[in-house]
């Protein structure tokens, strides 16, 4: 029954067709010299949600690192696509395993990190950058727990407070490497209802995730990585039972 | 009490307002090292620091011959920015290697660092029995000469330990920033490379004059027992450095007076402070969360007791 009413809200979704934030041509990634992942032709406009699907070693982060600058391409081209005469804003949300608990910062101050490159250098945040700051958390659903300590929060609200991190930077593109691995299925639920209200409103996602269902309910475009190479297409098209057989199979 | 601390300013201002810095400032860099879980480059880099300063030692007659018309003096013991170069020297070239073969991510990191310490600790006790001072500079070195702070010494904790602090404060939201998670830190048009370099110049430098001034067990404890205290009772970062560097504050000034009333040498009196201060908040903690557990269970206890009733 759920599936019926997203298949039906997924032919709803906008088509593609915004302008090109991010362009990557015959582009290559990998550590060292060695590539992981290569001939990546891959756009993402304005008002995307791409997920990106793939088995377990497959190349999912290193293409997503490869796209936030963390991982220099090998080979080929990244392309950003100005916005008023500057780079779009990334908002990036890692895997919440990746983040140190010996780092007793509270949820606020990790969401601040997100306002980093905008404040000044010895004063304290504005009051406006704070307010924001309480939008975000407000957002998240995280409203009264800006003062608790990051590592006591349950995976689900980790992922909510990373999510307001990168909406803190007032971003163009939204990346997420698994942003629903390790919560539970209210908190998955949450999780990519918020990332659709964030789509709703006009802002690309990238999204990498290992819950075909979570990718088909939610998504528009599909990026198949399997065996350092990609696939894109529609949702329907990329997770027909014969494409995820196929893929799987290889 | 009065007295005491008015007979420490008369004799030592330098080394108590000297120590009161290197107290104040090394716990505050010394938090990065907790956080990147590395701890154990906190004791090689100053123990390299103090390879750099033996090795002065042992060139230092050929230094004087070189620039020198007159006799070689053998038992000239160097000026005070003689010896900071080769502090340095050793400091940068030890951390430049560490951390770039850290950045690899090749091997153990323990292993590295051990391995690392060894040959320091080696180098230093080989440079000064080589040197023409010989080897009783080897106990000077080790347990730090912090009553003995020359002027100079003096200014040069108060330039570089100050420049640090400013630097510390101006740049702390990036230091953060990289340590907590990099890849974000990327993805808002950082670069980590620069920001690392950034912060082990600024550590290089504290551990170089430390070393030459207060011994690298001072500022190897320093660094890394109040941290670690100052972790057990921080509730944001803000208070982690605030408390780190009031615990490094308290240490330096305990073990001063502690070291003054005993007659004990003073770089191993603060490293026991620092040790008996991290005791002391750990039972604190401990004792807070006792009494927290029981007036939580007497107020279950009073609340199922109203609801039976």
């Amino acid at each position: 029954m759920k599936s019926d009413r997203n298949r039906a809200d997924r032919s709803q979704r906008t088509p593609r067709g915004g302008a090109i934030l991010l362009e990557l041509k015959s582009a290559a990634f990998g550590y060292g010299k060695r590539p992981v992942i290569s001939g990546v032709d891959l756009s993402v406009r304005t008002g995307d949600f791409l997920g990106i699907v793939g088995p377990n070693g497959a190349g999912k982060t290193t293409l997503l690192r490869g796209m936030i600058g963390q991982l220099k391409p090998l080979g080929g081209t990244v392309r950003f696509t100005p916005i008023s005469g500057r780079k779009p804003v990334l908002g990036y949300v890692p895997q919440i395993q990746v983040l140190d608990p010996i780092f007793p910062v509270t949820a606020g101050e990790v969401i601040a990190m997100g306002a980093y490159p905008r404040l000044p250098r010895i004063r304290r945040m504005a009051q406006a950058e704070r307010a924001f700051l309480a939008e975000c958390l407000d957002q998240v659903g995280m409203k009264a727990s800006g003062g608790r300590l990051f590592a006591d929060l349950s995976a689900g609200q980790k992922q909510r407070v990373l999510i307001a991190r990168a909406l803190m930077t007032k971003p163009d593109l939204l990346l997420l490497d698994e942003p629903t691995s390790g919560v539970d299925q209210a908190a998955e639920a949450a999780v990519m209802r918020l990332l659709a209200d964030l789509n709703s409103e006009g802002l690309a996602i990238v999204l990498i995730c290992h819950e075909m269902d979570t990718i088909r309910d939610n998504v528009r475009e599909v990026v198949w990585v399997n065996r350092g190479r990609i696939e894109q297409g529609s949702v329907d098209e990329m997770l027909s039972p014969g494409q995820i057989e196929e893929h799987f199979e290889r | 009490m009065i007295e005491t601390m008015s007979d420490i300013l008369a004799l030592f201002a330098n080394s108590f307002y000297g120590s009161l810095l290197v107290g104040a400032i090394c716990p505050l860099l010394g938090v990065f090292f907790i956080l990147r879980r590395m701890v154990f480059l906190g004791i090689a880099v100053p123990q390299f620091a103090a390879a750099g300063v033996a090795f002065g030692f042992l060139i230092l007659p050929a230094w004087n011959c070189l620039w020198s018309d007159d006799d070689c003096h053998a038992h000239d013991e160097g000026s005070f920015c003689f010896h900071l170069f080769f502090a340095m020297l050793f400091t940068f070239a030890a951390l430049l290697v560490l951390v770039w073969i850290g950045r690899a991510k090749r091997g153990s990191p323990e292993g590295r660092i051990a391995a690392g310490y060894s040959l320091a600790a080696a180098a230093t006790i080989l440079f000064l029995t080589g040197s023409a001072l010989g080897t009783s500079h080897i106990d000077v070195l080790l347990k730090g000469e912090i009553l003995a702070i020359s002027d100079e010494g003096f200014i040069a904790i108060t330039i570089f330990f100050g420049l640090a602090l400013l630097l510390f404060v101006f740049f702390r939201r990036d230091f953060l920033l990289i340590a907590y998670d990099e890849e974000a830190a990327v993805s808002l048009g950082k670069s980590p490379v620069l920001w690392d370099v950034l912060l082990y110049l600024l550590v290089g430098s504290v551990i170089s004059v430390g070393v030459l001034t207060v011994g690298p067990l001072v500022v190897f404890g320093l660094m890394v027992i109040p941290p670690l205290a100052a972790r057990l009772v921080a509730f944001n970062m803000v208070s982690f450095y605030l408390f780190s560097s009031l615990i490094g504050i308290a240490t330096a000034f305990g073990g001063f007076v502690a070291s003054f009333l005993l007659d004990w040498p003073l770089g191993p009196t603060d490293v026991v402070a620092a040790f008996g201060l991290l005791v002391l908040v750990r039972g604190g903690r401990a004792l807070c969360r006792i009494r927290f557990r029981s007036s939580q269970e007497r107020t279950i206890g009073n609340s199922n007791h109203r609801t039976v009733g």
